[in-house]
């Protein structure tokens, strides 16, 4: 599959890169990423050089397993991950391919990396939380059971966003009271306010009947 | 001497629309004086007439009585949600002046039934609820259960027939005589009863498959916490409606006004409450030999 994502980003016209388990720590931090500021310039600049020397841009690999191997530190990550994202997002000439080893993580931990991403392979991940046009995009869908995992992964959000959380559900398929009030409480913990993008008129109604605090829908 | 925390149910019988109109005005007067917050939710001709007669300030509110929110859930949401932000606001008490429009059909089931939760929701609250009824149009079995369901009457005249007001109950939710078009048994997961929704994708407006989703997705999870743990699902699809039945084998709801009971903080019944909220009707009840099966209607409003 990486074999495969490579060669795309060849074709696409990418410089690909790949840092397996042990370069990746050496990139990154050991178990921390110590320095994001400065890895996202350094991000920047490989990119910056590929585009330099007639590339359409950069595309990473990075086996990020043992970057990942603890609840702290996927919560690091987890944060890490989001500015990245932003990043390539206002970029558009990265592109990254994160290779995680399910047998060695486990079910949960292979969870809440999941969420982390537009997409995933296999796919199998209840919902995606990731950078958007504006703020984060949250697709797919909420219910009882990804009130934990949606409650670490946007605890990732907050902490990195200066001000209200704008978060784009468009593609949100299901949302229940209970995820509204994670986002509420979450926000509240850091003194912002969720803004939702594009939603349903039901979910006006389920922040009003559920009496979600700090969560209001932007006016279309 | 009614302490000033406990409800006041009045039914307010009237056959003469000047002189119920003089009365309110006069009640809405002396409520202010009081320090009382007042919700008005009267047809619009009554309303307007009340409204020329009274000093319209941020104590008084006017609700539309709007059809399309016109179910016990509704009026029930609007009265808890009113009272509970006027007595955090400081009012003394809280004064609610409505008229229910009985009109003989099975519905007048359902609003009797609210009247009943209205006594048991509101029983320590300090909450005024006057009814109105018109007893020149209303039917006379209407008043007799008028008379049983409020503690207080005004208006002479009127001979109370006999009520039963236990057997006071909301109709069921009337589901097509003809086998379930999906039938999914023992779900362990509300997404698993969502998806199977997907199937109905093209026959059914976005609208109503998005409360349906709703709706299924609490009735499954509350299956799923308080009903043993699984629920069979079963949809039937009507032109303009969808059904959803939901039954389980657990303990069952041992309470006539589960699904009009406002939910309460911390984060406790939201989901049964929001599903009702949703659903064009919700009907609870006990399944044999134990358990609960929970049917809704979801259709365009």
């Amino acid at each position: 599959m990486v074999e495969s994502y490579v060669l795309g980003a060849r074709v696409a016209g990418r410089r690909p890169m790949f840092l397996n388990s042990d370069e990746a720590t050496a990139v990154y931090g050991d178990r921390h990423i110590t320095d994001p500021d400065g890895l996202l310039a350094d991000f920047e600049r490989q990119a910056a050089d590929a585009v330099a020397e007639g590339y359409s841009g950069w595309a990473v690999v990075v086996d990020g397993t043992e970057l990942v191997t603890t609840p702290e530190a996927r919560a690091s990550f987890a944060r890490w991950e989001h500015l990245a994202d932003r990043m390539f997002r206002s970029r558009g000439d990265i592109i990254a391919l994160c290779v995680y080893d399910a047998h060695e993580l486990g079910a949960d931990a292979v969870a809440e990396l999941g969420v982390l991403h537009q997409e995933t392979l296999p796919d199998d991940t209840p919902f995606h939380l990731f950078a958007g046009a504006d703020g984060v995009r949250l697709d797919g869908e909420l219910d009882l059971s990804t009130l934990n995992l949606l409650d670490s992964a946007f605890a990732a959000v907050t902490s990195t966003t200066d001000g209200d959380v704008v978060v784009d559900v468009s593609q949100l398929e299901f949302v229940d009271h209970r995820s509204l009030h994670v986002l509420g409480r979450r926000a509240e913990a850091h003194g912002q306010h969720v803004v939702l993008r594009s939603a349903r008129p039901m979910v006006q109604r389920l922040i009003d009947v559920g009496g979600v605090r700090h969560v209001t829908v932007a006016a279309t | 001497m009614t302490t000033s925390t406990a409800l006041r149910h009045v039914a307010l019988f009237y056959d003469d629309t000047d002189a119920v109109v003089t009365r309110i005005a006069a009640t809405i007067e002396q409520d202010r004086r009081a320090g009382a917050a007042v919700l008005v939710c009267l047809p619009d001709v009554l309303a307007g007439a009340v409204s020329e007669r009274i000093r319209v300030d941020d104590r008084i509110t006017f609700l539309a009585a709007d059809d399309r929110y016109a179910r016990p859930v509704t009026a029930m949401h609007a009265l808890w949600n009113f009272a509970n932000a006027a007595l955090a606001d400081g009012a003394s008490r809280v004064q609610s002046i409505g008229q229910i429009s009985f009109d003989g059909s099975p519905s007048d089931d359902d609003w009797h039934w609210y009247e009943r939760a209205v006594n048991d929701v509101f029983a320590d609250v300090p909450l005024t609820a006057t009814c109105l009824f018109d007893a020149g149009s209303v039917p006379p079995e209407t008043l007799a259960c008028a008379h049983a369901t409020h503690a207080e009457h005004i208006g002479e005249g009127h001979t109370p027939g006999r009520c039963d007001v236990e057997r006071l109950l909301p109709h069921p939710v009337g589901l097509p005589q003809r086998a379930a078009d999906l039938a999914l048994d023992e779900v362990t997961r509300p997404a698993a009863a969502r998806h199977a929704l997907g199937r109905l994708d093209d026959v059914l407006a976005p609208d109503i498959l998005d409360r349906a989703r709703l709706v299924v997705s609490e009735l499954v999870t509350n299956a799923i916490i308080h009903g043993g743990g699984r629920a069979d699902v079963r949809y039937w699809c009507e032109p303009s409606a969808l059904f959803i039945e939901v039954a389980d084998d657990g303990v069952g709801i041992d309470d006539p006004f589960a699904t009009l009971r406002p939910p309460a903080f911390p984060v406790r019944g939201f989901g049964l409450w929001a599903s009702h909220i949703e659903a064009t009707r919700l009907h609870v009840a006990a399944r044999h030999p134990h358990g609960t099966v929970a049917t809704a209607q979801v259709a365009a409003p």
